[in-house]
């Protein structure tokens, strides 16, 4: 039988750079998308040792994460989520595309591409949003290791050139 | 103009799209008659002043919201979840 290797989202396009913006693409980690239908915290709690995330919010560490992604759904970014009872279980691993955002300009370029703002004061760390990116929906974490982009994976080459774009404009 | 999300705070109103009169919550029973479905479906008053509309935060939480907006000024009065107003009557 044929092996296949595994493709990621951004294969060929990362990293690019420019003055105080690094953009990379991160390790491929399991991504699951969970709604509760009754029960979800304790189940979840019990599986994983994580709290569901209050909105606009995440749990949890690098490698095991939980993160807020709608009006009534989580992301479970890392471990294979299991059996989780009250859980509406659906795999997003392949689904997405990932980027890792760091450097002193990172808020200041994103301006160029979202309504959102971005700086410290109102977006700090453990902070997750939805909105656009350059007219595509997206989700953006801001965690410890920096800022985390995702969009569609069909999305991936739009979104590196807009951010090439982007990184060009910073004056 | 901007709109605050009960879910998500305020937030630009190209992540909103308008969804229609927020008169759409209020349904008539099914054998209301032709007259009552065709006022819920097509009627609508044009008003220059305060209006309730239905939007859909589509590209953050999703959630719907009924807007109260000033049509003359544009102000935004108040946003509310729309399964709130729903479930209150």
């Amino acid at each position: 039988m044929v092996k296949l290797i595994a493709k990621s989202a951004a294969e060929g396009l990362l990293p690019i750079s420019g003055p105080g913006v690094e953009v990379t693409e991160p390790a491929m980690e399991v991504l699951t998308s969970l709604g509760d239908i009754g029960g979800l915290a304790a189940s979840l709690r019990k599986a994983h040792g994580l709290a569901l995330p209050e909105a606009g919010g995440m749990t949890g560490t690098e490698g095991k994460r939980c993160v807020w992604f709608d009006l009534s759904h989580v992301m479970l970014i890392g471990p294979e989520p299991g059996a989780l009872k009250g859980g509406a279980v659906t795999d997003q691993t392949d689904a997405w595309c990932r980027v890792l955002l760091t450097g002193s300009r990172v808020a200041e370029m994103l301006a160029y591409l979202t309504p959102l703002d971005l700086r410290e004061a109102s977006f700090p760390i453990g902070s997750a949003a939805r909105t656009q990116v350059g007219h595509m929906s997206s989700l953006i974490l801001r965690h410890e290791g920096g800022y985390e982009l995702f969009v569609f994976r069909s999305m991936a080459a739009t979104l590196v050139h807009e951010l090439e774009e982007a990184i060009k404009s910073l004056p | 103009m901007r709109l605050k999300c009960p879910i998500c705070g305020e937030r630009d109103s190209r992540e909103f799209t308008y969804m229609g009169h927020a008169s759409m919550l209020e349904r008539p029973a099914p054998d209301a008659g032709d007259v009552v479905w065709d006022d819920y479906l097509h009627n609508r008053e044009n008003i220059a002043g305060v209006v309730e509309e239905l939007w859909q935060h589509t590209e953050g939480c999703g959630a719907w919201l009924v807007v109260q907006r000033d049509t003359r000024t544009h102000e935004v009065l108040g946003v509310k979840l729309a399964r709130e107003v729903a479930r209150a009557g």
